[in-house]
């Protein structure tokens, strides 16, 4: 196929790797779209095609596959095993190829290539790219290099620091500067986080309260830090991170709260949640998990964030 | 010290009486009840998964009862299992109990299994270790294959609980063949039990296959016996996981049994191209096989929010429409009530004979 359409659904992971993604077939001379930001109609359509009570950004992306599918020839759904050694995706995500296929009868094409370090090592790019080379009918070597370019350009080469190539998504989140506002630190996961919809505004939200909203991504040794602390490896990719950036926000003296944002029912998060309440904050700073479904309303979310800042700013001052 | 492990289905009577007799002081947990899914509900987090919640009840249980050490595996894969030993131990220190924990952080490897043995017991020598082991796998086997005959002839049985009391019995039989050579002796000596049970030989009941996550499918307090129900209904279960065989696709204790990961691998093909964890890949794959096999439906169970299961309820939900193929899936949590799931049960298995009889499926 010569540059066929290619389309990428906004969800998920691509929250985290779309520049990437983006610039990577845009190099190999491809038209790449992706959906619009997630809105209502996206998500009752992907409610309408869900069969079973998955969690809901992955609801979300189904949806962001139903409205991408008719206006594309292949849709990038790529299938994320593990992003170094010891590390794992969650299920909903190793499975997410074949779960969009069993959602729907008629797609394009799916392009689903593995990303597997943790059996593929330092090779793990070059499987990745094998399949995309394949479907495009490029030369597999020139596609390889092309990808690790992209990667090494920004990131420093190996597979593993595939991970660094998030790119956050949204204008939003700020490090913290030295302001006499009160700093909410805000967790969660990037699809969850940044998809504003979801989210239902939350960073606006807490800043129209007059309060200072933040959200990073930990680096490396930040993760190896809080990993110390707690007693076992957290074996998931984004709830270590999750972790990592809880103990990051609870450490740092300039944030006042932190919120831990996640969807219900999300497998992985009630175990880091518990981790985090428990174990990591340690200096007992005020901490809140607002979990979102598709039946949260935006009065809900936002009372409870009001009652969040009230609180900080009645013990602060 | 006196050892505990949660309860999985049958596997405590696979390992009590042959860890009690090399020095391990064992205090297996009391069989669950609704008080021990109570204390495990109060306790976990609350999308935490119903093998989790009934695991922390027999712990809370047996460190009650007087055991001061726990043994949980452990390990690292996309389901949220290898993790529910660092939870429950700070749910249970936060409770302010005191005990040992220890973990097997890779489950997958024999000699860390080996190393479990040795550590908790006073066996020393390697050999020992390994011979240990393999008994309580093959214990283990034979209480599947107890399982399997009493599948077979529960629906047929013409004297009600006539199975149930065979079943009972040869359980005890293996608990109680405490070497190689005994369990050799008894595994006959229980097909001829199961052979001498009284049943309807003109009867040719409708075949279910039980597939799904693996502690719910084992461990009747979690589904409600429903494979006792299912029986009862005259309806012949086809399982198709079984803890001997998530054993041996590890440790490869039986060799002439195929590695049924690998072979539902194969299976799942196209449908699921790759495992999403937990027993997503066999519940695809053995779906696809038992309509090939002419099985009448499958019955799909698992804990709410599981993660991998979920995964492959929506692939078998497509499988079923593509296939005109019945599935059933049903979720099982601490507020499912029996009543309801009996309901659904019959209004399956109502479906199946009306298609059989409509010729729909085969036999």
């Amino acid at each position: 196929m010569k540059h066929p359409r290619i389309g990428i659904p906004r969800g998920l992971l691509f929250y985290s790797y779309a520049d990437l993604w983006m610039s990577f077939f845009r190099d190999l001379g491809c038209e790449v779209i992706a959906s619009p930001e997630t809105n209502a109609e996206i998500l009752k359509e992907g409610l309408r095609h869900t069969v079973s009570d998955l969690c809901l950004p992955v609801k979300t992306f189904l949806g962001h596959v139903a409205v991408l599918k008719e206006d594309v020839d292949l849709l990038f759904i790529p299938r994320h095993v593990s992003m170094e050694q010891e590390s794992y995706m969650c299920p909903k995500m190793i499975g997410l190829p074949d779960v969009t296929r069993a959602c729907f009868a008629h797609l394009p094409q799916v392009l689903d290539p593995l990303f597997h370090v943790k059996q593929f090592g330092d090779k793990a790019a070059d499987e990745f790219t094998r399949p995309i080379a394949k479907a495009l009918s490029l030369s597999p070597v020139r596609t390889a290099e092309s990808f690790r370019k992209l990667m090494s350009e920004s990131f420093g080469g190996t597979a593993e620091r595939y991970r660094q190539a998030c790119s956050v998504l949204s204008e939003d989140t700020a490090v913290p500067p030295a302001s006499k506002k009160i700093c909410i630190g805000i967790i969660g996961r990037p699809y969850l986080l940044f998809d504003r919809y979801l989210s239902k505004n939350l960073f606006s939200f807490v800043r129209k309260l007059g309060a200072n909203p933040v959200s990073l991504r930990p680096a490396e040794t930040e993760i190896r830090e809080a990993m110390t602390i707690i007693p076992k490896w957290v074996y998931w990719d984004m709830g270590k991170e999750v972790v990592a950036s809880a103990h990051v926000f609870f450490k740092d003296d300039r944030i006042d709260g932190v919120i831990n944002v996640c969807s219900a029912a999300c497998g992985p998060d009630s175990f880091t949640g518990d981790l985090i309440r428990k174990r990591l904050n340690q200096r007992n700073k005020p901490y809140m998990t607002l979990s979102i479904d598709e039946h949260a309303s935006d009065a809900g979310i936002q009372t409870r964030v009001e009652a969040f800042i009230d609180m900080i700013a009645k013990v602060t001052a | 010290m006196r050892l505990t492990v949660p309860h999985m289905g049958l596997l405590s009577t696979a390992y009590t009486r042959v860890l009690r007799q090399h020095g391990v002081d064992m205090q297996p947990p009391p069989p669950a009840t609704v008080r021990t899914l109570d204390l495990g509900v109060k306790h976990a987090p609350e999308f935490a998964c119903l093998p989790f919640k009934i695991n922390l009840g027999n712990m809370i249980e047996a460190l009650d009862n007087g055991a001061d050490a726990i043994l949980m595996p452990g390990g690292y894969g996309p389901c949220r299992f290898g993790y529910y030993g660092v939870i429950q131990e700070q749910i249970l220190r936060e409770l302010g109990y005191r005990f040992r924990m220890s973990t097997t952080d890779n489950p997958d490897r024999l000699s860390d299994m080996i190393g479990t043995i040795r550590e908790i017991s006073g066996v020393r020598s390697k050999f020992d270790g390994y011979s240990i082991f393999f008994l309580i796998l093959m214990r283990m086997a034979a209480l599947d294959r107890a399982t399997a005959l009493y599948h077979y002839y529960k629906p047929r049985e013409l004297n009600r609980e006539d199975t149930d009391r065979v079943l009972q019995q040869s359980v005890r039989m293996i608990d109680l063949a405490d070497s190689y050579s005994r369990l050799f002796k008894v595994m006959p000596e229980i097909k001829r039990l199961f052979r001498a049970i009284p049943i309807d030989e003109t009867l040719t009941p409708v075949t279910i296959g039980v597939l799904g996550e693996i502690f719910v499918v084992i461990e009747p307090f979690a589904n409600f016996g429903i494979e006792k129900k299912l029986g009862e209904m005259r309806v012949e279960v086809r399982r198709g996981v079984w803890l001997s065989d998530w054993l041996n696709d590890r440790f490869r204790f039986r060799p002439f049994r195929r590695n049924q990961t690998a072979y539902a691998r194969k299976l799942a093909r196209g449908y699921l191209n790759y495992p999403a964890g937990g027993e997503s890949i066999e519940t695809v794959g053995k779906t696809l096989l038992f309509q090939k096999k002419g099985v009448d439906g499958v019955l799909h169970i698992m804990p709410f929010t599981c993660m991998p299961e979920l995964v492959a309820s929506t692939i078998i939900s497509r499988i079923s429409k593509d296939r005109d193929y019945p599935v059933l899936s049903m979720t099982f949590d601490e507020q499912v009530s029996e009543a309801n799931i009996i309901t659904r049960l019959e209004a399956f298995v109502d479906l199946l004979e009306r298609r059989r009889h409509e010729g729909i499926s085969r036999y």
